[in-house]
């Protein structure tokens, strides 16, 4: 990054101490197909809404979750392709940790390193923030776990949350269960 | 309250507008529907084909250079809808990349795993600032040695799908409302019915007969994966039996 004729931040502060980018990629998130997550006692569920522009599209080369290791998945509301380079980055991530430690990431520390990377894209130059948030279920030695990572990069840890549209109305069905 | 659409540059870089939106993403997608031609892929059960219209602007170009179908390797062909000068960029770094592909890892590159380098090459340009996404919808078509004939179709905002059959340029909604009419009930066509299909697709949109030279077919087949373009008289072939199928 920090491409150079754009060694400038896109994502400034506006005069009242906001980023606008980050809010306005968090409305591109709102009006992205919703997608929650439900954490039990003995595991996680993850589920989203596979709605195809068409019936001509093939719905077997579509797959909106994805695994980041063998015990970690992720799900996403917002944009497509830039889920696509989250996960490439994240998978790295975990393969790295386990190589260099020999023992599979837990899932707090690949939250935090995913969540590092949308932040670096808030600040650094010549780049726009991701248009999505994710939701990653895992189940590690702590036990199962679920986290929403927002394009902010602030990440918090979930009994159960839901993201883009109609996320008032799921809000309120978690809520009351 | 917030200072708006960040200074008036969400037009001119990719970066959110308030609502969200990234409008040179947008404005990509126009200019591949301004490119004034329309093409059209279909899939069948062991064979993809892919119409597009060869329009020659000035008699005095020569015709065979005049083309918006690209071999990538002996087996993937990409047929290229927008700007043709963005489309050229984009075949020669395909054709790169599958080439490398295919010497680092010693078998041919499947063609959903291009598509997906075209896609994320395409992400990339939607969230630096530096490049402008480029003008172009691909469609990628093959003979996955697991998965059997693929058509994969990949636009400017980074998005991919496979499909079994699809349309982009000009009438592309049009096309896609008479594809999906004929695909509803999944039929599975054989060689001869995929071709026709996808040229009667390209007739009904244009509403105009059009001669052989006026278009361009590519096909790939499973008995056959090699990607080639047909000539003009086995277009002509499939011409006469569509009117006579009529």
């Amino acid at each position: 990054m920090g491409d150079s004729q754009y060694s400038f931040s896109l994502t400034t502060f506006s005069p009242s101490g906001k980023l606008v980018q980050i809010e306005h990629a968090l409305t591109a998130v709102g009006s992205g197909q919703t997608s929650l997550g439900i954490k039990a006692s003995n595991g996680v569920v993850i589920a989203t809404e596979k709605k195809l522009p068409s019936i001509l599209v093939d719905e077997a080369s579509v797959q909106k979750i994805q695994h980041l290791t063998p015990n970690i998945g992720t799900v996403y509301s917002g944009m497509g392709p830039d889920f696509r380079v989250l996960v490439r980055k994240s998978r790295k991530q975990a393969e790295q940790y386990l190589r260099l430690y020999k023992e599979p990431i837990p899932v707090t520390q690949l939250v935090r390193e995913t969540a590092t990377v949308m932040q670096e894209f808030t600040q650094s130059g010549g780049v726009r923030p991701f248009g999505v948030s994710l939701l990653v279920a895992g189940y590690d030695d702590k036990g199962p776990q679920l986290y929403q990572v927002d394009p902010s990069g602030s990440y918090f840890s979930w009994k159960a949350s839901a993201m883009g549209k109609n996320v008032s109305n799921a809000k309120t069905f978690l809520e009351k269960r | 309250m917030s200072r708006g659409s960040g200074g008036g540059y969400d037009r001119h870089i990719t970066i959110f507008s308030p609502e969200g939106r990234l409008f040179q993403v947008e404005y990509a997608f126009k200019a591949v529907k301004t490119s004034g031609i329309t093409s059209i892929g279909v899939r069948g059960k062991d064979s993809v084909c892919v119409v597009t219209q060869k329009k020659v602007p000035d008699k005095l170009l020569d015709q065979s250079s005049v083309t918006h179908l690209f071999p990538i390797t002996k087996f993937i062909g990409l047929v290229a809808t927008g700007i043709t000068a963005d489309a050229r960029s984009l075949v020669q770094q395909a054709r790169n990349e599958a080439a490398e592909f295919r010497f680092t890892y010693g078998y041919e590159m499947p063609v959903d795993i291009l598509a997906k380098w075209i896609a994320d090459k395409s992400q990339v340009y939607t969230q630096h600032a530096y490049m402008r996404p480029l003008g172009v919808v691909a469609m990628v078509m093959g003979v996955d040695e697991e998965n059997g004939p693929l058509l994969y179709k990949c636009d400017p905002a980074g998005h991919f799908y496979g499909h079994k059959a699809t349309s982009a340029g000009m009438k592309e909604q049009e096309a896609v409302n008479f594809l999906e009419k004929k695909m509803k009930e999944n039929p599975a066509f054989t060689f001869d019915e995929t071709v026709q299909t996808a040229i009667s697709a390209l007739q009904s949109v244009l509403q105009e007969d059009f001669k052989a030279t006026e278009i361009e077919v590519g096909v790939v087949r499973a008995e056959n994966p090699l990607f080639r373009a047909l000539t003009t008289e086995e277009i002509d072939e499939h011409l006469t039996a569509i009117s006579e199928r009529d």
